[in-house]
């Protein structure tokens, strides 16, 4: 980190971060919900400029709310229910026309032909366009099935979408309110939750849930908190001759910067809604108790292919382009997603959506992960096995000094499986307590961490195009943000 | 000319090392082994220096490919150094990189003259059995070439799930090793697969520069004999995964690697220059660290810089047939950019697990465990596999025409060493 070619980073560096909060921030999904069964909504198409964590200030073009009139990078997220007729009034204040569409589900106002033959020229949308500079249309979709969709501009696509005019929808399904109690069976949560703190080791550890994704039938889809992951890309130059004009050669458009949510990281992790990011509000920094579920909503807007990377364990993929992985569809009660799979990266390619489940308790570390000794209370999800493990009965490791334990930090000897390397030897990060156990903390070099207040467990989610890790040049940045696993005596404020 | 320069600066950095190295010898580096290896407790001072005598590490040691895994103990121990290098292309020219060296079982005051500036093109491959409880001690020996920029590394096993963050690698949540320290990981395996491993720190410059690894977990299932497709005569004992019926079963195992190189990138990083993130283009696509015809080279490859055999590993798959019959391809991409598409025209490959699991559905109608549940595997001509992503091919060779087959990247700006054409992501299986 603190090699001669990143001093002059630093003060960037640390101006982007001075704004987040002490992890515990704030990533729940906002959106517009309108009122069911037939929810209305009034958005603007205009323009604004985005920032970026270099100090970077790009044009782009964005949807927002009617009430704010304020364009948003990416559009407000649809929050509606299965069964809603959802309709959009759009009113466009930017030079071209501008329309929506809805991938994945049914329009109800079609336009045809959209490339009249023989006229190369004329392709348009196919929906109908609100005219320039203050032109208006409205949109009405049926929201028929549950899931994780989005709606983008149908007009001038290549300019458009480059531009922003995109946002996520999701659909909560008839199933939610219902209980359903799922077993934990064949590595569902994979290692996640199968091992409770009731006792029980292996399979047939149920849980229930009220919220769902999907109709699943069985509670499969079924979590406790949910996140989204707008992913999007940008090249600057592109964005600068949009505003500026001159010369550009589209074909050799080439991202450098890159978006979870709008922001780029590390303002993925500041709070949402802030004054100094007000046409991004949308953060993206997961937070979690051990053995909770997360749905994860992937929503992929860019124009190349992000391996996403998830730290911490697999997720497992439950759905695709709002469609459970199942193999009777017309009848999902008898089985569930049973065509999922695990992934511990998840390719994002233009214009899909993925829903995923994802927990972390830790087990089978073959260490107490929470540093207990034997005989301490167990924490909720513990994996009972490694519970105040005695990792070295004998002697703790040895070390080049003859045998003879170093005492560094707090690591009490009944559990960790190394001895940690002594503080002058590391140079720790923004998230790091200092103690390898979940809510314990150690000392740390002065001027380390400071970002980890409730000694959680912090995992970096990420493209692993690790190109995509960078502002524009600058590293670190880009498709990146933390999922915080923060012990249960932490409170996690959504 | 840029050789001579090259090797005017190496002289003058180490004119300077000897000035230091002394210093350095005071300075402990702590490497942890667990007790019970061999019932004798061991210590760096004591460490065997012989290949008979060093104990039952799961490491390719000399990059045939081959890795030991016939201990009768669980207790892994394993030594890497994260230092500099240079490698060579199959076009002629060096590379500037970063990388990993195994250092395992070296005496201590062998370690910075065998290992500095040795970088290993890819990082020795690690293969270790579930149930395993493995200690790696990642030793940071600092740069040659660049002292100026004291970087810490560290070692993340990617895709390893329900990771605690104090052995996770990733600096951002943990920390990294400072030059001339030592860290030891702790890693209880028990999930089968085909993973990779990476230096976590500053991981876009680190993972460009070279420092990657193949990670493979093999299965407990190993050592029994089923018979798959069950009647058919044909059995196995060794697998990719637990599969219970023998569905991964395999006679030949393969660990592909695709990565990629920036020429210059790697010569900014030589020359004391910002890395350039944003002006990054590939033009070297490698399987495990070599482009073709390289990949097919079984020796070592020695670069010119600093006559160092950074190479040591490559990609010639090798059936011998009837004897062997179904061939396991473990693809792994540690790219910072690009997709690989990877074709073998003439075999049909399967793909039987993704991102270190079996291509199985969970089956909620019953709970008879990791043999129930839908068969979510299928048959490709190509293969998508993008960075950080795994995925494992078998590939059954029963009634293929004997020879010599190709597996490269289909995507055709990756068939060639920059310049020069014909070479690139591709390497041969031959089938005798």
């Amino acid at each position: 980190m603190i090699m001669l070619k990143n001093i002059l980073r630093i003060p960037l560096l640390i101006i982007s971060l001075a704004v987040i909060p002490l992890s515990q921030a704030d990533a729940r999904i906002l959106g517009l919900s309108g009122s069911s069964p037939a929810p209305a909504f009034n958005f603007t198409a205009s323009a604004a400029h985005i920032s970026t964590p270099d100090g970077g200030s790009l044009l782009f073009w964005g949807f927002g709310d009617a009430s704010t009139a304020v364009p948003q990078y990416p559009g407000p997220t649809l929050i509606v229910n299965e069964g809603d007729t959802v309709t959009i009034n759009l009113t466009n204040y930017l030079t071209e026309p501008v329309s929506m569409t809805f991938p994945g589900l049914a329009i109800s106002s079609h336009e045809a032909p959209h490339f009249p033959m023989g006229d190369r020229t004329q392709l348009k949308s196919v929906t109908p366009e609100a005219a320039p500079n203050g032109g208006t249309q409205t949109y009405t979709f049926v929201a028929d099935k549950a899931g994780t969709f989005y709606y983008q501009s149908g007009s001038n696509q290549p300019i458009q979408l480059r531009m922003g005019l995109f946002g996520a929808i999701i659909v909560r399904p008839i199933q939610n309110g219902t209980s359903k109690t799922i077993t934990d069976i064949d590595y569902r949560f994979l290692r996640g939750l199968y091992t409770l703190a009731t006792g029980t080791t292996g399979t047939g550890i149920t849980k229930t849930f009220t919220q769902f994704a999907y109709n699943d039938g069985d509670g499969s889809t079924g979590y406790d908190r949910e996140y989204l992951f707008i992913t999007s890309d940008m090249d600057p130059a592109f964005h600068q001759w949009m505003e500026f004009g001159g010369t550009y050669d589209i074909s050799k458009w080439k991202a450098n910067y890159w978006f979870i949510n709008g922001r780029c990281g590390p303002d993925t992790m500041d709070m949402p809604n802030v004054g100094n990011l007000p046409n991004q509000p949308y953060n993206a920094m997961p937070s979690m108790h051990p053995g909770e579920v997360l749905l994860v909503r992937y929503v992929a807007m860019g124009r190349d292919l992000h391996p996403f990377h998830t730290h911490g364990n697999h997720v497992r993929i439950v759905a695709t382009d709002g469609n459970l992985l199942s193999t009777s569809a017309a009848n999902p009660s008898v089985t569930g997603a049973d065509l999922s799979w695990l992934a511990f990266t998840l390719t994002q390619f233009p214009g899909k959506t993925f829903d995923g489940t994802f927990t972390w308790t830790g087990s089978e570390l073959n260490w107490d992960a929470y540093g207990h000794k034997p005989g301490d209370p167990l924490e909720p999800y513990e994996y009972l096995a490694d519970h105040g493990k005695q990792f070295s009965p004998n002697l703790p490791p040895i070390n080049d000094a003859g045998g003879l334990p170093v005492a560094q930090g707090v690591a009490p000897a009944q559990a960790a499986p190394v001895l940690m390397p002594s503080i002058e030897t590391t140079i720790g990060g923004l998230f790091w307590s200092g103690s390898p156990y979940l809510g314990s903390s150690a000392p740390i070099v002065p001027g380390e961490g400071g970002f980890n207040p409730s000694n959680g467990f912090f995992f970096m989610w990420h493209s692993h195009a690790e190109r995509e890790l960078t502002n524009n040049d600058i590293f670190p940045g880009g498709m990146l943000t933390m999922l915080g696993v923060l012990p249960w005596s932490a409170t996690i404020v959504e | 000319m840029r050789t001579q320069s090259r090797i005017i600066f190496t002289g003058l950095v180490l004119g300077l090392l000897v000035m230091v190295i002394p210093a350095w010898g005071a300075t402990s580096i702590q490497v942890q082994y667990p007790y019970d290896i061999d019932n004798f407790p061991y210590d760096w001072i004591s460490a065997p220096t012989t290949m008979a005598a060093r104990g039952p590490e799961d490491i390719d040691w000399n990059g045939d490919g081959l890795y030991t895994s016939t201990t009768s103990t669980r207790f892994k121990y394993i030594r890497l150094g994260g230092t500099d290098g240079y490698c060579k292309m199959a076009d002629g020219t060096d590379q500037y990189v970063f990388g990993f060296i195994n250092l395992t079982g070296m005496p201590e005051d062998t370690i910075l003259a065998e290992g500095l500036n040795h970088a290993n093109i890819p990082a020795p491959t690690i293969v270790m059995n579930e149930g395993d409880e493995v200690y790696l001690n990642l030793s940071n020996l600092g740069m040659l070439l660049r002292p100026d920029l004291f970087d810490p590394h560290t070692v993340h096993f990617h895709g390893f799930p329900n990771a605690s963050t104090v052995f996770d690698g990733e600096p951002m949540a943990s920390f990294g090793i400072r030059p001339h320290s030592t860290v030891t990981y702790y890693y209880h395996p028990v999930d089968p697969g085909t993973y990779m491993y990476h230096c976590h720190q500053e991981a876009t410059e680190h993972m460009e520069m070279g420092m990657l690894g193949n990670l493979a977990v093999r299965p407990a299932q190993n050592g029994t004999s089923i018979e798959y497709p069950a009647g058919s005569g044909k059995s196995y004992n060794q697998f990719a995964y637990n599969d219970v019926d023998g569905r991964t079963g395999y006679d030949v195992e393969a660990m592909i690697k695709y990565s990629d190189m920036d020429p210059i990138f790697h010569r900014r990083d030589e020359i004391f220059q910002p890395p350039r993130f944003a002006e990054f283009e590939a033009r070297y696509f490698l399987l495990n660290g070599r482009g073709y015809p390289d990949t097919i080279v079984p020796t070592e490859i020695t670069n010119s810089t600093n006559g160092y055999a950074a190479q040591k590993m490559n990609s010639i798959i090798t059936v011998n047939s009837p004897a062997q019959r179904t061939l396991l391809i473990r693809l792994i991409n540690l790219s910072v950019q690009h997709f690989a598409s990877v074709e073998a025209p003439g075999l049909t490959m399967k793909v039987a697990a993704k991102c270190a699991r079996l291509l199985r559905g969970p089956n909620p109608l019953d709970g008879t465990g990791p043999g129930a549940g839908n068969d979510t595997s299928y048959y490709v001509t190509s293969a998508l596999v993008g960075p950080g992503e795994t995925i494992d091919l078998i590939i059954d060779t029963d009634g293929v025409a004997l020879g010599t087959y190709y597996l490269f990247s289909r995507n055709l700006d990756q068939l060639n060493n920059d310049l020069m054409d014909r070479g690139g992501a591709m390497t041969e299986i031959v089938i005798n």
